[in-house]
């Protein structure tokens, strides 16, 4: 079968030099091919991996064992080894991300913040504004906070706006560590409701859910990552 | 590797084997890298890692012991180390900006807002006062400073309106490259936020490219594509920024990113 | 002549190596020497640079006209001119025409130079560029690589502030195309003189030991803007002694009422005209 994401033996290990050179291995030897359109949930304890792997994929964990093979621009790339700029590029039209935390920046709005995905890939920026506000809209967000700069949002409000930013824009894969964690059950709707659309849309969804309920509305594929840890190195 | 990014888009910036010796003492050591059209790069370390002297070689402000800066000029590619002192000054004027830590090293105090934005317009032929004034007027908008304030000396400005007055007077003749040596450190952080903020907007309105050198490693994510972590005159770790600050790898990068104190 | 002295007080070696730099001075128009400046018997700010250069070039034969402020019968110009005759013996005059070297102070005559005549100007502050940049090696630089970008920053500053170009004396030149220079503390209604002058005109400074020149039939263009010309000052009423239109005037207040009178900076064309009757 075709894959968007193949996975080659990969590893990771942190060492803590500053806790007695600690080593901790986290991935191990861990192979796997994902088809567009797929659904897949990661599933295993705390500490299996589960986080660390979406964030090597995304490039934000450096890959040093092994291959992380993706089609970008329809051309296969390891991300593993791919330049920087190479990485921003599949950044802004291949992979997206989305945890639970925003990373606010100061002075820049709700809206804006919401939008930046769609202004990089270029899109004519009253279009966004439409489509970011429909998408505040959606979560809930009150109107009067869209212009505020998500600085002094509370801790729901700003996961809001990085779920509103993260879905904004389609990607062929979609990466999301815990997207529901702590919503309330109105929003959690909504969020589900966003993952199935980006599902429809054909990306490939690689998910981490706290919560079992959520894990099983969306399941395809579920992956125990606590399996790869006793194997072998 | 198969993808690559666009190979029209040569590098800025070309940084090689660049080493600097002050004596016995190292200023920095065997500096490799690149810049990319419309990239901003960090180079964080502790003071007296060296990060400075590296910025001041790339400037031509210090002459480098070894080692090459190509800079791709409007004439093609020039080592900066090899050219006279002339067309040093001459690109230095037009085509670099250089952002210091104290205002007052980059400004002058003694001219008026206005008189500082001209002077690079005016120092390349510009000889007309209306055509000046409008464009002086237009950059202080730019930065948010108040136009009125256009006749005013730096003198009875903020520390933060200084920052940001002195980044109009580089910007203000479009130059390919910003240099900028701990621009934000000395202000309290709203000042700074605002001054992050403008500086964020010039870059992806003008595609413009940064070196960026700071202590503050949270300015250093908001602001940098990829950072270089300096140490005793070397790199010692360097990649994209939440690579570096979310993985980091050597013990002296895990210490400083675990000693930033976090509100 | 008195026997203590040499000739115009100098010694000669001193005196060869102030025509040398002179010399210089004139091969590189509009360019600071600098020169090995020799105490003189007055002091600073009384144009030490200026005496030090008419001793260099004083011949037996040479006329000497000293002004100061255009007026030949100030003690400062008539100190000089006894300094010369009691060290050189020379002639001196008040007339501008019959003079072979005119030392000044702040002015240039009306009456026009002629070949062969040699201006010797008392400098202040031969760097034009301190106002704005007071590092001398970042202006010698500016100088050598003509980054002349910051001379009209004052200029742009004088529009700022005053809605026109308001720098009325020592207002800076560019010479031959190339430097910039200081044309010392004459009023800019003199400005023009200098640009293809007959007569050679030398800037000795002697507090800061520079010479710079003009040398004869020269280009002197003085700085502006595009849309803010360089412009010449007048008066609306004549010199109330000669009634010369097209002369420096300087205003007098006559008495505590404020009564004010315009009469001519230059005395010695003054006095030309209105004995000469024209």
């Amino acid at each position: 079968m075709d894959w968007i994401l193949k996975l080659v033996n990969i590893g990771k290990d942190f060492v803590f030099h500053h806790q007695q050179g600690t080593r901790l291995v986290v991935i191990n030897n861990f192979s796997m091919d994902f088809s567009p359109g797929e659904t897949a949930v990661l599933s295993g304890p705390s500490g299996s991996g589960k986080s660390t792997l979406l964030r090597m994929i995304y490039a934000s964990y450096k890959t040093e064992k092994g291959h992380i093979f993706i089609k970008h621009h329809g051309k296969q790339v390891d991300v593993a080894t791919a330049a920087p700029a190479l990485i921003y590029n599949i950044r802004q039209d291949t992979i997206g991300y989305v945890s639970q935390f925003l990373r606010v920046v100061p002075r820049v709005s709700a809206l804006d913040t919401v939008i930046e995905p769609l202004i990089a890939r270029n899109m004519e920026e009253n279009l966004a504004m439409e489509k970011g506000k429909q998408m505040l809209e959606r979560l809930n967000i009150p109107q009067n906070l869209w212009h505020l700069s998500a600085t002094t949002f509370s801790g729901g409000e700003q996961q809001r706006i990085n779920i509103a930013r993260g879905f904004i824009a389609s990607y062929p894969i979609m990466l999301l560590d815990e997207p529901t964690a702590s919503l309330d059950a109105k929003n959690r709707k909504v969020v589900m409701e966003l993952i199935q659309e980006a599902q429809l849309h054909g990306s490939c969804i690689i998910s981490i859910f706290h919560d079992k309920y959520d894990q099983q509305i969306i399941a395809g594929r579920t992956i125990d990552m606590s399996e790869q840890l006793l194997k072998e190195a | 590797m198969t993808g690559m990014p666009d190979k029209t888009n040569l590098p800025l910036l070309k940084v090689q084997n660049l080493s600097k010796f002050f004596g016995k003492h190292i200023g920095c050591h065997d500096i490799n890298f690149e810049l990319s059209p419309g990239e901003v790069i960090g180079i964080v370390g502790e003071s007296g890692s060296g990060k400075s002297t590296l910025l001041n070689c790339i400037a031509g402000k210090t002459n480098p012991t070894n080692g090459a800066v190509y800079f791709n000029s409007s004439d093609g590619y020039i080592d900066l180390c090899m050219s006279d002192e002339a067309l040093l000054r001459k690109i230095a004027r037009t085509q670099t900006g250089f952002v210091t830590q104290n205002s007052r090293d980059g400004l002058r105090m003694g001219i008026s807002a206005g008189g500082n934005i001209g002077e690079r317009l005016m120092a390349n032929g510009m000889r007309n006062y209306g055509q000046i004034r409008k464009i002086a007027l237009e950059w202080l908008e730019t930065v948010e400073i108040d136009p009125a304030r256009i006749d005013d000396l730096p003198e009875t400005f903020s520390g933060g309106m200084q920052q940001r007055l002195q980044i109009a007077a580089n910007l203000v003749t479009e130059p390919k490259i910003m240099l900028m040596d701990e621009p934000t450190s000395g202000l309290d952080v709203s000042v700074q936020a605002r001054l992050i903020d403008v500086l964020r907007k010039l870059v992806s309105r003008l595609n413009l490219s940064m070196v960026l050198v700071t202590h503050d490693l949270a300015v250093a994510r908001l602001m940098c594509h990829r950072l270089y972590v300096m140490k005793n005159g070397k790199i010692i770790e360097s990649g994209l920024s939440d690579q570096i600050l979310d993985d980091p790898r050597k013990p002296y990068t895990q210490l400083l990113v675990s000693s930033v104190l976090k509100p | 002549m008195s026997h203590q002295y040499n000739f115009a007080y100098l010694d000669e070696q001193s005196k060869k190596m102030i025509r040398r730099t002179m010399l210089k001075a004139i091969a590189i128009p509009g360019f600071q020497v600098p020169f090995g400046g020799r105490e003189m018997p007055l002091p600073y700010g009384w144009g030490t640079g200026g005496i030090q250069l008419t001793a260099a070039i004083l011949g037996k034969e040479d006329t000497l006209k000293v002004i100061d402020q255009g007026s030949d019968d100030t003690v400062n110009a008539i100190s000089i001119k006894k300094f010369f005759k009691t060290t050189a013996d020379i002639e001196v005059t008040e007339s501008t025409e019959n003079a072979t070297i005119i030392q000044t102070r702040h002015r240039i005559p009306e009456t026009p130079l002629k070949k062969g005549q040699i201006m010797v100007f008392q400098v202040p502050i031969p760097e034009p560029l301190q106002f704005i940049e007071p590092r001398r090696r970042e202006t010698a630089k500016m100088h050598a690589y003509q980054e002349y970008g910051a001379m009209y920053v004052k200029l742009y500053e004088d529009i700022a502030t005053y809605g026109r170009i308001a720098t009325a004396f020592d207002y800076p030149v560019q010479v031959n195309q190339r430097y910039i220079m200081s044309p010392s503390p004459i009023p800019k209604y003199d400005n023009p003189k200098l640009n293809q002058s007959p007569a050679i005109h030398f800037f000795g400074a002697g507090r800061e030991k520079r010479i710079y020149a003009v040398p004869p039939f020269t280009d002197v263009k003085s700085l502006d803007f595009e849309d803010y010309s360089f412009e010449l000052e007048s008066w609306n009423e004549p010199c109330s002694i000669c009634g010369s239109t097209t002369s420096f005037l300087d205003e007098i207040i006559t008495d505590d009422e404020g009564t004010r009178l315009f009469i001519c900076s230059d005395t010695e064309y003054c006095q030309k005209r209105s004995q000469g009757g024209e």
